[in-house]
């Protein structure tokens, strides 16, 4: 009985919660939009996007190299090394591109986040911002919110070119590969809509799935100093497991029908 | 009137994502059909097999791409492979009439491509003619087969 018993209660739990979240999302997006929003909403796109770019670029250069090495010494066994260009590209176009800026967006910029927004909480600025008459939710968390949308699809743009010009370099520059083979591969595999389009429609779904839930556990932290540090550990954690569970189920969608 | 340095970086940052998507759109999937539509015209063939050849296949004339596989139907009346070869305009009356295209395979594992051999006629294809003489594409694996079945053929005599 007291086994049942709990599987209700987490169950119910987690229905209420997703429910609470849920409702939560749809106030902040439901917000009419102010010409002082748009202040917020700029200052927000610079601390959530403009700042996380430097680890974006970073990461993306490395990763592009990395697949130009590790590609080349796999390919070049079967005499195939021409086709560098075009692992390169299809690899980081459809997942690690999406996969890997998300992650690096939920540890960069979800983490602050959630620590900005639970710090608030716990310094009992969102209840006097409420004594004020300003609603938080209008105020603090929907900027937040859009801005998040909005910048992690663009990091991943950025990192997807980063990283292909830094597998370019390893591959051309380095270990020899013909330019002009390595670009010709990339355009005869990489389709615009089905893997350019199909990889930037991946990364606003993590968009949408890491910036809620960073948002949402910000809000709803307990408010000590404690409580902050759980709600950022939840945020990452969540946002990464969300990542890769929401990239099978989309690359399963959209890939499996592909060569 | 002035910006502040929060909106320059901004919009510095969106300037250079909209960079790095036309990058990605033309030069990393070769994005060109906005001005290739009209560009070209189209020449068809009857091939018996083709293989792997996909749309979007390369069509060249010793070694140098002169167009691309536009679309694959199949033939009803024949069950061949109706393959429209789009080629590049500035290729237009240059192929000879009796020219005849093959498909081939770059290496052993690599992408199936068109290989389109000059005949000797002064007259050129005209758009929407047809190649009348083609090769298949080889399959490896029936070759093998074939090798196999004649050498079990040959045991037994000896």
């Amino acid at each position: 009985m007291d086994f049942l018993g709990q599987i209700g209660r987490s169950i119910l739990q987690f229905l209420t919660a997703l429910g609470q979240a849920s409702l939560f999302l749809l106030l902040a997006l439901l917000t009419k939009p102010r010409l002082k929003s748009f202040r917020l909403l700029l200052k927000q796109f610079y601390v959530v996007g403009v700042l996380s770019l430097p680890i974006i670029v970073f990461a993306g250069f490395f990763v592009g190299m990395v697949l130009g090495l590790q590609g080349y010494t796999v390919l070049v066994k079967f005499g195939a090394e021409s086709a560098l260009g075009q692992l390169i590209a299809l690899s980081l176009v459809r997942e690690l591109g999406p996969v890997l800026g998300g992650l690096l967006f939920a540890g960069r910029a979800c983490s602050a986040l959630t620590a900005e927004i639970a710090l608030l909480k716990t310094t009992e600025q969102l209840d006097s911002l409420r004594l004020l008459g300003v609603d938080p939710i209008h105020r603090v968390i929907a900027p937040r919110l859009w801005a998040g949308f909005f910048c992690l699809p663009l990091l991943v743009i950025i990192f997807n070119m980063v990283a292909i010009y830094g597998g370019y370099w390893v591959s051309v520059d380095w270990l020899g590969i013909d330019s002009g083979s390595f670009w010709a591969s990339m355009h005869h595999s990489v389709d615009f809509r089905e893997d350019i389009i199909n990889g930037i429609i991946k990364s606003m779904v993590f968009a949408i799935a890491v910036t809620w839930v960073a948002v949402y556990q910000g809000y709803v932290a307990v408010p000590t100093s404690e409580g902050i540090g759980y709600a950022t550990t939840r945020t990452v954690v969540y946002a990464s497991l969300m990542i890769l569970a929401l990239d099978f189920i989309l690359t399963a969608v959209m890939f499996t029908g592909l060569k | 009137m002035r910006y502040g340095a929060l909106e320059i970086t901004v919009g510095l940052f969106i300037v250079v994502a909209i960079v790095a998507f036309s990058a990605l759109a033309f030069q990393v999937s070769g994005l060109t059909t906005f001005y290739e539509r009209d560009n070209g015209y189209q020449v068809s063939a009857y091939f018996e097999e083709i293989g792997g050849l996909k749309t979007r296949s390369r069509v060249t004339i010793a070694g140098v791409q002169i167009g691309r596989v536009h679309q694959i139907e199949l033939d009803a009346t024949s069950f061949s492979a109706q393959v429209e070869l789009q080629i590049f305009s500035q290729y237009k009356d240059m192929i000879p009439i009796d020219s005849s295209a093959s498909i081939v395979t770059a290496g052993l594992i690599g992408d199936n491509y068109i290989v389109i051999e000059p005949g000797a006629e002064s007259d050129a294809i005209q758009p929407g003619g047809v190649i009348e003489e083609t090769h298949s594409a080889i399959i490896l694996e029936r070759l093998i087969g074939q090798l196999i079945f004649n050498q079990n053929n040959e045991t037994p005599k000896q």
